[in-house]
């Protein structure tokens, strides 16, 4: 056995890696408890690239058969619908667990100088989640998913200069038919996750580079504060984390498996009710509040061009709060705790 | 004289020969066969379903398994967690050996003085 590890060393240097992760510190303090969920959103990321890989076999992304394929997931493939669910709220827990690090790294300031472009990272990787979410909620070709799908592709449409276009791109035609579909599909299961693993491997060595931020607090008055080994000590505690979660993943999968909706019927009008995924519902409720005309412009185009400065400034918070120590740093964590609060606020809104 | 005689053949021939394509002709246009492979409808199109597809096991085989497996899985679970809290404290407890008392862990290692 030695012999067949001394091999495997020879050739990949293992070794270098352990002794790199034994030297790495992990800074322990009272905020260390948010480093738990890096490692958490990995831990889905594989999980949705695994279960997605299994519904690929079956799945067909094509008018006709989009639906019936998953319905056949679901009533002929052994376990398929236990599959399809895992994948389905794996998303979901992926996407909380990406937005509880950002806000963690966003209240703890963690982003601070020199650590601008791991946040940017970061930012561009909540982002490439949020379109992985959008992609593959019209996979199903149901009547729910092409009418969301019909509306969110319709927002773009606002955006002066540039909007038809990216409309006509994201659609692959002026309205949402069959090319939309198969479209979708190769940016989920191919474009995505490609730039998704581009973003990740430069997010993961700016963390290795850098290393774990403290808290501003204890960087104000100097001080050191103690720490343990990446590995084998926090790994050990980050395996405990990633046990829970897998349990709770897979029992809710299990109990509250997502149902498949009719066929869609491209001629049919849109159902009722028609609503985005969760993650999207504060900025479906705030662009119903806009009325259809401010002045001579457009409300939505209004709305849009306002999430879009909201969402560039979450880029750019780095470079906006760059002395996070003094007043305007205070300000900028007030602000943000306010835009918590509306998101919030909005989504439950959404939902009555 | 032979001539004639082989025109009449011939006339009757074409004649019997008439008698014989045209019926069944006519038979086939009547029936339709002659166009049943632009008019054929196919197999029957599969009902389109109008209501949402509910999600669950398929079988009452699948459902024992589901709630086996549930039932297996968060033991397993707590019995993983508690070896490896035992590893976490024994880890801990080397580095608190190997490591300068700055860099000590302060959680489930021993207490440093």
């Amino acid at each position: 056995m030695s012999k067949i590890a001394a091999w495997f060393e020879e050739r990949l240097g293992i070794s270098a890696v352990v002794r790199f992760g034994a030297q790495k510190q992990v800074p322990l303090h009272k905020h260390t408890i948010w480093s738990y969920t890096g490692s958490a959103i990995l831990v889905f990321f594989g999980i949705q690239v695994a279960t997605g890989i299994l519904l690929a076999f079956y799945y067909r992304p094509t008018l006709e058969a989009a639906n019936a394929s998953l319905e056949r997931i679901m009533t002929e493939i052994s376990f398929g619908w236990i599959v399809r669910s895992i994948h389905s709220w794996s998303a979901t827990f992926m996407i909380i667990t990406v937005f509880v690090h950002l806000v963690s790294v966003a209240l703890t300031k963690a982003y601070r100088k020199p650590r601008e472009l791991t946040w940017m990272t970061g930012a561009l990787l909540l982002a490439v989640s949020l379109f992985f979410g959008f992609t593959g909620y019209l996979l199903p070709w149901d009547e729910l998913s092409l009418a969301a799908t019909k509306v969110g592709t319709d927002i773009p449409k606002a955006v002066p200069v540039v909007g038809e276009w990216a409309t006509k791109f994201l659609r692959g035609g002026d309205d949402v038919t069959g090319d939309t579909l198969s479209r979708f599909f190769i940016l989920h299961v191919t474009v995505l996750p490609l730039v998704l693993l581009l973003l990740l491997a430069v997010h993961v060595y700016l963390i290795q580079k850098l290393g774990m931020s403290l808290p501003l607090e204890s960087e104000i008055r100097g001080e050191k504060a103690p720490g343990m080994s990446f590995w084998p000590n926090f790994v050990a505690r980050e395996a405990a984390v990633w046990l829970v979660l897998l349990g709770l993943l897979i029992t809710v999968a299990v109990l509250f498996a997502p149902s498949l909706g009719p066929p869609a019927d491209l001629m049919a009008p849109a159902p009722e009710g028609v609503k985005p995924e969760w993650y999207f519902l504060f900025l479906f409720q705030t662009l119903k509040l806009f009325p259809a005309k401010v002045g001579f412009v457009s409300g939505e185009t209004i709305a849009v061009l306002l999430i879009g400065l909201g969402a560039l400034a979450l880029f750019l918070l780095p470079l906006i709060d760059n002395r996070p120590e003094t007043r305007k740093g205070k300000i900028v964590a007030a602000a943000f705790l306010a835009f918590l609060a509306y998101a919030l606020g909005m989504s439950v809104w959404s939902l009555l | 004289m032979r001539s004639r005689r082989g025109s009449r053949l011939a006339g009757l021939a074409l004649v019997v020969l008439a008698s014989c394509l045209l019926p069944s002709s006519a038979v086939r246009t009547a029936s339709g066969e002659g166009l049943a492979i632009q008019a054929d409808p196919g197999p029957p199109k599969p009902e389109v379903r109008t209501e949402p597809l509910p999600a669950g096991p398929r079988s009452p085989q699948e459902r024992t398994a589901v709630i086996v497996f549930l039932a297996w899985m968060w033991p397993s679970i707590l019995v993983l967690i508690y070896v490896l809290r035992l590893k976490v404290r024994e880890l801990d407890r080397l580095a608190s050996f190997e490591e300068p008392p700055s860099n000590r862990p302060n959680d489930g290692g021993p207490a440093v003085r």
